[in-house]
């Protein structure tokens, strides 16, 4: 019998780097597609420099938030789709990573659909918040993405 | 009435200037009770709390639910991941 499709989720600590970066995990014969996106640390916000971000979450609710995206996805968007999904926490700079989210499906319509997805429903309802250091010295939570 | 640990996160944790602490609450809570008590016991909070949404034991709160003691019920302030 077929494996089941993977399912990856979970927090990392500091900006992502190695395997969470690409989709390799979730490559499968089955799956002839996989489409990715990456959050990337931005230098600036509303016209003010940024220096550094800094992300804390209520832990063990982000991955029970993440573990229903998945299942949400694999109702919407097939049962065999396969998910990673990291996001990174603490500390972060700017061009540095804070988010990948990797879907496979046979086909790409799914795959890319299911990614597009997942980063509204990760941003609308993942207890996770980053504060803001700007290049004068302050420092803000960000009121809501 | 049940004891349960409310846990503060980033802005709300700033306002409330604690992390987390025991209280007491009805048998039953919805988010606008949540916010009175809330604004009562942190008046720093009350500008907050119309924004705030609540989860119960991991998972939000969109009506009444009824606390078991010891629960988690966290101060959820706008979210920002991603």
């Amino acid at each position: 019998m077929a494996e089941a499709a993977p399912l990856l989720l979970g927090l990392a600590e500091g900006p992502l780097t190695g395997p969470a970066l690409t989709p390799a995990a979730i490559v499968g014969p089955a799956r002839g597609a996989v489409a990715s996106f990456l959050g990337v640390v931005r230098n600036h916000a509303r016209g003010r420099a940024v220096t550094q971000l800094h992300y804390e979450a209520y832990r063990p609710m982000a991955q029970r938030q993440l573990e229903r995206f998945a299942a949400e996805a694999r109702e919407r968007f097939g049962a065999e789709l396969a998910v990673a999904i990291t996001h990174g926490l603490g500390t972060m700079r700017p061009g540095e990573v804070s988010v990948a989210i990797h879907c496979g499906a046979a086909h790409r319509a799914p795959a890319l659909q299911a990614v597009a997805h997942l980063i509204e429903r990760l941003k609308a309802d993942l207890p996770v918040w980053k504060q803001q250091t700007f290049a004068d010295g302050t420092v803000e939570w960000v009121a809501g993405s | 009435m049940p004891r349960v640990r409310v846990l503060y996160f980033a802005h709300a944790r700033d306002a409330a200037r604690t992390a987390a602490e025991d209280l007491e609450v009805p048998a039953q809570v919805d988010p606008p009770l949540l916010r009175t008590l809330l604004a009562q016991a942190h008046p720093g909070l009350a500008t907050l709390l119309p924004v705030c949404r609540f989860a119960l034991a991991q998972a939000f709160i969109d009506g009444p639910v009824a606390p078991t003691p010891g629960e988690e019920l966290a101060v959820i302030p706008p979210v920002s991941g991603g």
